[in-house]
């Protein structure tokens, strides 16, 4: 089914628009959780989650690429879930490898006087990717949005694990840089 | 400011960029592409068996789908091609390429000592002798349900570099598009 149909069925309030959001793209979302969430019965809560999620969104919402918009929400309940499970203990695997990774990007450069607004950085945030060359973009983004292993991004872009870190370091510095200049550090 | 708020702040990322990152059928694509790819596969390696040559099939490089060559111009006529295989691209084909001189004397100085250099361990000389700026002019159409790249007819520098063992050039990163009329 096409996802303009898959939309009016959750603006219909059918059903059906949950179990054709399931065959298509439950793969996709339980990928995502599972990434985030260690167990796989969390991952399949946040899962759940997600379809809940969409309903409550549409209507009003008509999202142009259902799959990211899914998507988005099955991580932000995954990483919600993943702070409710575990508090100010981070819960291990490849969520906190990146946030260690990431670390490195607001370590050291912080002014105490700045206090960030989440939206303004969200917004930094997306401008950066947008400037990011393609395939130094593709890599940061399945590293840190979908939270894929090191060895899942070598072996899916051909590359070898040492230069898929040598990218994401890169990446980093980039990221680094750009939010000293714009004052976020 | 804490890396957990940059991780969550991600989530503002274009979507058309995450399609691009994971398109709906990553690796070779599509069933109808993985058929069609491993049929000229195929019949790729009959005719090799009568020839008596070997070549390189199309394949995931650099993150680009492409045919490392001797001809640098062929690898970025792959690159164009291996479009297809991605999920989101109806239709691909190459018109032209050519070496930009220019481009590619101003990429080397730029790269000549350089972090990204360092970091892969590229010296001057290596840099001044194995690199190339290609200019190619092509026609691409993608299905905008699945991504957000603009299409049509378009001119984009592809940048190669010649790898030590094998010395064949392959596409390691390119310019966004820019329509061409």
């Amino acid at each position: 089914m096409e996802d303009e149909q898959i939309v009016a069925l959750y603006w219909a309030r059918s059903e059906r628009a949950i179990r054709e959001s399931m065959s298509k793209y439950g793969a996709y979302c339980q990928a995502i959780a599972c990434n985030i969430l260690s167990f796989r019965s969390d991952a399949e809560e946040a899962v759940n989650d997600t379809w809940l999620g969409a309903w409550n969104a549409m209507p009003p919402a008509q999202p142009a690429i259902l799959r990211t918009f899914l998507g988005k929400i099955t991580r932000r309940v995954s990483l919600k879930r993943l702070r409710d499970l575990y508090r100010e203990k981070r819960g291990g695997g490849q969520v906190e490898l990146a946030l260690e990774e990431l670390d490195a990007c607001v370590r050291g450069g912080s002014t105490p006087e700045q206090e960030v607004i989440e939206k303004e950085l969200g917004e930094a945030l997306r401008r950066f990717v947008d400037g990011l060359p393609q395939t130094e973009r593709r890599v940061f983004l399945c590293r840190y949005w979908y939270l894929d292993p090191i060895t899942a991004i070598s072996q899916r872009f051909g590359f070898s694990e040492s230069k898929v870190k040598s990218m994401l370091s890169r990446s980093r510095k980039k990221l680094q840089a750009y939010l000293r200049k714009e004052n976020y550090l | 400011m804490k890396s957990e708020q940059i991780l969550e702040a991600l989530d503002a990322v274009d979507d058309r960029w995450l399609q691009d990152a994971k398109p709906e059928s990553t690796g070779f694509g599509s069933k109808r592409n993985r058929l069609r790819t491993f049929a000229i596969a195929a019949a790729a390696a009959v005719i090799l068996l009568f020839s008596g040559f070997t070549v390189y099939r199309v394949g995931m490089v650099n993150g680009w789908w492409q045919r490392p060559s001797n001809d640098p111009l062929a690898v970025v006529q792959s690159a164009v091609e291996g479009e297809i295989n991605w999920e989101y691209t109806q239709s691909a084909s190459f018109e032209r390429a050519e070496i930009d001189e220019a481009e590619t004397a101003r990429w080397k100085e730029n790269l000549k000592g350089s972090e990204l250099a360092r970091s892969y361990g590229w010296s001057d000389d290596y840099i001044e002798h194995h690199f190339l700026v290609v200019r190619a002019v092509y026609t691409v159409q993608y299905d905008h349900t699945k991504t957000w790249e603009k299409d049509g007819r378009l001119e984009r520098l592809y940048f190669l570099r010649q790898d030590q063992e094998t010395n064949l050039w392959e596409v390691y990163e390119a310019q966004s598009p820019n329509e061409t009329p």
